[in-house]
């Protein structure tokens, strides 16, 4: 099947006026397919951290949603030990007009505001509310430790 | 009834087959979206009803927010607009498979099945208090 010329177009916009903090590059291979990362946001847990994720376009994208995942290890209560994300923008609230870059702007946002509320990792959004310190440190320990 | 296991160390193809099926089928995608949604997509009568948007009325350059296309750019254009903004136009090929899986305008979000109960209900509303005789007789003329 020949590449949407949506997903080109995407792919041409991403590289060529990336979004700041964030690097999306497709494989030679498998055009679908994309090594991303993202800058940890400044003033939060993971400033000063890369992190490396996958996306892959499904063959109905954009009836569905890029399925993303970090290959960093991160410490995050929307984030399990998969490197699974829950975000609402990947899952019941997809939309097609929305767009691998507005997607990977949601996740790095996701990065400055962890919401323990609707968790992923149920110790970690435990930990993230019963002993918020304790949880911010170990989240710096690991960007330090995983994330360069 | 009995159900026949197979194997599944020798049978994994055949497990993947009769899962990627299951995971394919119409039926089960329903019941697995069911919860986040509960409701499924729009019927084709709803689809065949959007308005239609002549080309004049689209400012030039715009594109389609799914194919991101150019609207002038297909040989035979064929552009709708949803009833929850007078905006928020499609190709009508790329709004179909959308809206037969989902309510949502892919711009707000909103219902626009609501949205359009909602413009109906208004709108008869509207025409019976400006009502009474005199008001039809007025829209008769009109094709008079």
């Amino acid at each position: 099947m020949s590449l949407p010329k949506r997903i080109i177009r995407e792919t041409e916009r991403l590289i060529s006026d990336p979004v700041p903090g964030i690097t999306a590059v497709p494989h030679s291979d498998n055009l679908r397919y994309f090594d991303v990362t993202i800058q940890g946001p400044e003033s939060s847990p993971y400033e000063n951290g890369k992190f490396k994720l996958e996306l892959f376009l499904p063959d109905e994208y954009p009836m569905v949603a890029p399925k993303v995942r970090f290959l960093t290890k991160i410490y995050h209560p929307n984030i399990d030990r998969l490197g699974r994300i829950c975000l609402d923008v990947l899952k019941n609230n997809w939309s097609p007009a929305l767009q691998i870059r507005t997607i990977l702007l949601s996740i790095q946002a996701l990065l400055s505001s962890p919401n323990p509320d609707d968790p992923l990792a149920n110790e970690v959004a435990e930990e993230w509310k019963n002993n918020n310190v304790h949880a911010i440190a170990t989240a710096k320990e690991w960007t330090e430790k995983y994330a360069n | 009834m009995s159900y026949v296991v197979p194997d599944a160390e020798n049978n994994t193809d055949l497990f993947q087959t009769m899962l990627n099926s299951l995971l394919s089928s119409p039926d089960t995608m329903m019941v697995l979206g069911g919860e986040s949604k509960g409701k499924d997509g729009v019927d084709n009568e709803f689809l065949d009803t959007l308005d239609r948007v002549s080309l004049k009325e689209l400012p030039k350059g715009s594109r389609c927010p799914i194919c991101t296309n150019d609207f002038r750019s297909g040989e035979y254009p064929l552009v709708v607009r949803l009833p929850c903004d007078s905006r928020h136009c499609f190709d009508l090929e790329c709004i179909s498979p959308w809206l037969k899986m989902n309510r949502t305008c892919p711009l707000c979000r909103e219902d626009v099945t609501e949205v359009r109960q909602k413009k109906l209900e208004g709108l008869v509303r509207k025409a019976k208090e400006e009502g009474g005789e005199e008001d039809e007789e007025e829209g008769w003329e009109m094709y008079g």
